[in-house]
């Protein structure tokens, strides 16, 4: 479906079809969760490298909409899906793609890690994060790169989040998903610009 | 003193438990002395030893947890809002209010300490507050108010006194055992070892059951609290969701920002785990998902009527 241009390496695909689960499970998460999708996602970069000996300098926003422009739009991969670029309040950077279509979005995402990966960028993969609706609740479907799996964010007003239903929803998916069951590692992202 | 329900402060049934197990230790209690005399032991010098012991813990109770837990008392002006809190709960209970402390810990946790109302101290940890909302926060406040009122520092203390002689014993009894001490049941005809080992069975006998009785009472002790609490704040509810937040899986689930924790340890790749110690303190705990039922039940007997 994506034109493949070399250079991607095997572990990045790897995480394409792992966040790709997500695409699949939508049917059971709309009803067995009562979660709608938002028509919006994530993926957020650290600016900073977390490998010591990469001397690289600290990205800024106008490199990642560079790259963005560049690798995605010109390269035909954002096909489907509109993207903007922002920083949040941590100095983050992110790409937010847009589409009505979930599948799309989810496939986008992957395309996103995948260009980053290309990029040199691998080790400033934070997390991709998918919005839902559970009521008026927020919910998130976070997939974290390091882990290559997903965990569960219902964030109420900082520190606080719906504990309740993030277990509700681990333990909903945890055969149609990759879910992470190290409780300690479901690091929350409140106030994202997603 | 406002009561905001007709549902009684006392649960029955609870009371009476309580009493029966305070009754079987008085019984234990009563034949490990009947034991100890007819053999002769010299248990008074170590009842003395003991008692002292405990009157000393007991007395400086609030500063040894207070110290332990590496905990501050906080004034109203640096805690406005726990203050607050506090003030509001002390007078709806109609009690002297307690000091109020604050331990830096990430484990969250709360404890009422000192040996009565007039001394009390309560205490929360930093990670307590972080997890909880504030109404948990006040539930669980009303449960250690619970305590105060209770005087449950006395009255384990109290229960645990013959419980420390046997322990005293069972160790002086075991070195004499050893090297054929004891001299005044030597002087006694058939005396001497068999006294001796008799008497350490028993004390072995009286501090494993003596400590069942006291875990037991701890227990509905903890009961007690939650519905006093509970009633106190006339929301059950708010009690069970703070216990259901500390303790089990909700426990491990962190509360910090992703981004910021990557900020404080980057190089990390599993951040400081926060351990399983609760389940330690909460070992004279009833389980949680226990005291998590009886409190929905009283939500439902209060909404009732």
């Amino acid at each position: 479906m994506w034109p493949f241009r070399g250079g991607g390496n095997g572990a990045a695909s790897g995480i394409a079809d792992r966040l790709g689960t997500l695409a699949t499970a939508l049917p059971a998460l709309t009803e067995q969760l009562d979660l709608h999708h938002q028509g919006t996602a994530g993926v957020c970069l650290r600016p900073g490298s977390m490998n010591r000996r990469k001397k690289d300098g600290a990205l800024t926003l106008a490199d990642v909409e560079l790259w963005v422009t560049d690798a995605l739009v010109w390269g035909g991969e954002g096909a489907g899906a509109s993207f903007r670029t922002a920083q949040d309040s941590y100095g983050y950077l992110w790409v937010v793609m847009k589409s009505p279509d979930f599948a799309g979005l989810v496939s986008a995402a992957g395309k996103v890690a995948e260009a980053a990966g290309r990029k040199g960028w691998r080790d400033r993969l934070v997390v991709a994060m998918f919005p839902f609706k559970h009521g008026q609740q927020a919910a998130f479907w976070i997939f974290s790169f390091p882990s290559a799996r997903f965990y569960p964010f219902a964030p109420l007003e900082e520190p606080q989040r719906d504990n309740r239903l993030e277990l509700h929803m681990a333990k909903t998916m945890e055969k149609a998903l990759p879910v992470d069951q190290v409780l300690e590692r479901w690091k929350g992202l409140w106030g994202v610009p997603v | 003193m406002v009561m905001r329900s007709r549902v009684s402060r006392r649960d029955w049934g609870l009371t009476w438990r309580m009493w029966f197990v305070m009754a079987m230790l008085a019984v234990v209690y009563l034949a490990f002395v009947a034991i100890l005399s007819g053999l002769g032991v010299p248990w008074i010098g170590v009842g003395i030893v003991a008692g002292i012991m405990l009157f000393v813990q007991f007395f400086f109770s609030d500063r040894l947890v207070l110290w332990s837990m590496g905990a501050k008392v906080v004034t109203p002006e640096q805690e406005p809002k726990l203050h607050a809190m506090v003030d509001r709960l002390v007078e709806q209970a109609g009690m002297r209010k307690p000091k109020v402390a604050v331990a830096n810990s990430e484990v969250p946790n709360a404890f009422a300490t000192g040996r009565g109302p007039r001394n009390a101290v309560i205490c929360v940890t930093t990670g307590i507050r972080r997890r909880l909302t504030d109404e948990e926060l006040e539930g669980v406040l009303g449960h250690e108010l619970t305590h105060v009122v209770n005087r449950d520092v006395l009255v384990i203390t109290l229960a645990s006194f013959f419980a420390t002689v046997a322990a005293m014993l069972m160790q002086m009894l075991f070195w004499m055992g050893l090297f054929g001490g004891m001299g005044r049941s030597r002087d006694r005809e058939g005396g001497g070892g068999g006294a001796i080992m008799i008497a350490y069975v028993a004390s072995v006998a009286v501090y494993f059951i003596a400590n069942l009785l006291i875990l037991a009472l701890s227990r509905y002790r903890e009961y007690a609290a939650d519905r006093g609490g509970a009633i106190l704040t006339g929301a059950p509810s708010r009690l069970a969701s703070a216990l259901e937040k500390i303790s089990g899986a909700i426990a491990r689930i962190p509360t910090e920002d992703l981004r910021k924790v990557e900020g404080a340890n980057a190089f990390f790749i599993v951040s400081a785990l926060k351990g399983d110690s609760l389940a330690g303190l909460f070992s004279s705990h009833p389980p949680v998902h226990k005291r998590v039922e009886r409190l929905r039940k009283l939500e439902r007997e209060l909404e009732g009527f």
